[in-house]
């Protein structure tokens, strides 16, 4: 693991979530981004399902797309992330 | 030297006092198959086997006994919650508890503590007045009380948290008390393994066969076993659990941590939470503070801990007890939470026939464990839902009718 030997280096070795490599203005620590949930596009048709769209998901442990935000550069970011060993695959902007 | 020691010290052959039964082979079928040997599965194994007459009852678990949220929880009970559905289920469970250590011949270290919910804004306490009125309304123990009182009660307390947030009072609940976590699941385990229930360790449910929308078996990693009820009463991997049985719930899973410090003399003698600080606190019967904060802000699928938790939490709860800066956290550790949008648990019967859910506890559901059990039991043998816990049927969700508990979770999360 990357935590001993001081700080990762690489987007790919985000094992310990210290930092997370912004693609617009690279390594930044974890603290700075907010967690905005799994990426849930609403459906063409809700009628009758709204409750089911707006709660249910599938909370398995799996690799998924996710809404992180960036607080200082007050942006967005569409990101892989592997949630049982909670690394992150890529970052994109929104 | 006793003459019943020296006796002992003769004997050659030691007949072992078992708690639970001795490992053993999987029988073809069972009534009911409960997922998961937390304190949940085995009190609804206890109430199914010693109120219900069903004892032909498998307890699989893929670790030991209270691997889970049952060892990693902070064990407050209490029952100041702010719905009429929460306050009457938790109502309960106190009772329950209360008299648990002899309905289970098993000493659960019970200890009722009072609890106080620290106000530090004007916001803060008009929720606490809220909630004191609910509960005196529904019989429970509950009011709202000044500084001075909780002064009294703490002398250590720094009420104007180094002139941070003052404390402007409290929500006071003298039922509010702690227990031994383990001992519940043990006692449980015990009083079913007495009639009959089986709890196999390190057994793996890896899937759920269904038939013409009815439950017919379970398939293990020690092989296939037959039945027409299945109960999960897992946290973290109820997701896993109902994909099997191909549902889905709106349950997300954090990491909840928690620590303790060194032991220390005895000080503290209530439980102080203050949901705005983000911390409870209370002291074990070997006296170390056992300390928590609210859940991890990212989702994960596992129990690491953090530096961040524990200095984050330290933070704070030196605003309260500036004293406690000399004294060293011991240990750390996180269990995984299933949180609901509702902060209100998810239980009961399912739209498959034979599938029960006791899921959703959100920041660990000890204070709810003899109730739920149960509650459970009782849907099970009834094959309905209990009238205790219709309120937080699965389908909630999807006809909009939740139960808003959130004010009541302990810290904000």
């Amino acid at each position: 693991m990357s935590g001993r030997k001081g700080r990762p280096q690489s987007a790919t070795n985000f094992t310990t979530m210290k930092y997370l490599n912004c693609p617009l203005i690279g390594e930044r620590p974890i603290t700075e981004f907010i967690y905005g949930g799994a990426i849930d596009p609403e459906p063409a048709d809700l009628e009758g399902s709204a409750g089911r769209w707006a709660y249910h998901q599938d909370s398995r442990p799996l690799k998924r797309m996710e809404w992180w935000y960036h607080q200082p550069s007050q942006k967005w970011f569409r990101v892989s992330r592997e949630t049982k060993a909670n690394a992150i695959l890529s970052i994109e902007e929104q | 030297m006793s003459i019943r020691l020296l006796k002992y010290g003769f004997i050659d052959n030691h007949s072992e006092h078992r708690w639970f039964n001795p490992a053993k082979d999987l029988e073809e079928s069972y009534d009911v198959v409960i997922i998961g040997a937390g304190g949940h599965g085995l009190a609804c194994a206890y109430y199914l086997s010693h109120y219900h007459n069903i004892s032909k009852v498998a307890v699989l678990e893929k670790s030991y006994i209270g691997a889970g949220n049952t060892g990693r929880n902070t064990t407050i009970i209490r029952s100041n919650y702010l719905t009429e559905e929460g306050v009457k289920f938790y109502g309960e469970s106190v009772r329950l508890f209360n008299q648990l250590s002899e309905e289970l011949e098993t000493n659960i270290f019970f200890s009722e503590r009072g609890h106080f919910t620290l106000a530090h804004s004007d916001a803060t306490l008009r929720t606490a007045r809220w909630r004191a009125e609910v509960n005196k309304h529904y019989g429970i123990d509950s009011s709202v009380v000044g500084p001075s009182e909780v002064k009294a009660a703490c002398p250590e307390i720094d009420l104007e948290c180094g002139g941070n947030h003052p404390i402007e009072g409290a929500l006071f609940h003298a039922p509010g008390a702690v227990a031994r976590h383990d001992a519940v699941a043990w006692g449980y385990a015990k009083k079913a393994c007495q009639k009959g229930v089986e709890i196999h360790q390190n057994t793996l449910v890896t899937g759920i066969n269904i038939e013409k929308n009815k439950v017919v078996s379970v398939e293990t990693n020690r092989g296939p076993i037959k039945t027409s009820t299945v109960l999960s009463a897992v946290a973290g991997a109820t997701p896993t659990v109902l994909n099997m049985v191909g549902l889905d719930s709106p349950i997300d899973i954090y990491p909840l941590q928690a620590c303790v410090t060194e032991p220390m003399k005895p000080w503290l003698n209530t439980i102080i939470v203050s949901g705005s600080l983000h911390i409870y606190v209370s002291q074990s019967s070997r006296g170390e503070l056992v300390m928590g904060a609210s859940v991890d802000p990212i989702e994960q699928h596992n129990t690491k801990s953090s530096y961040e938790f524990v200095s984050g939490m330290c933070d704070q709860i030196l605003d309260l007890f500036p004293f406690l800066s000399s004294v060293k956290i011991n240990r750390q550790w996180a269990g995984m939470a299933d949180m609901t949008p509702d902060f209100a648990p998810i239980m009961g019967t399912t739209p498959v026939d034979g599938f029960f859910l006791d899921s959703g506890w959100g920041t660990w559901g000890f204070k709810a464990t003899p109730v739920s059990g149960k509650c459970m039991a009782n849907s099970i043998a009834l094959n309905k839902d209990d009238s205790l816990i219709t309120e937080f049927n699965l389908n909630r969700f999807e006809d909009f009718k939740l139960v808003g508990e959130k004010g009541a979770a302990s810290v904000g999360h």
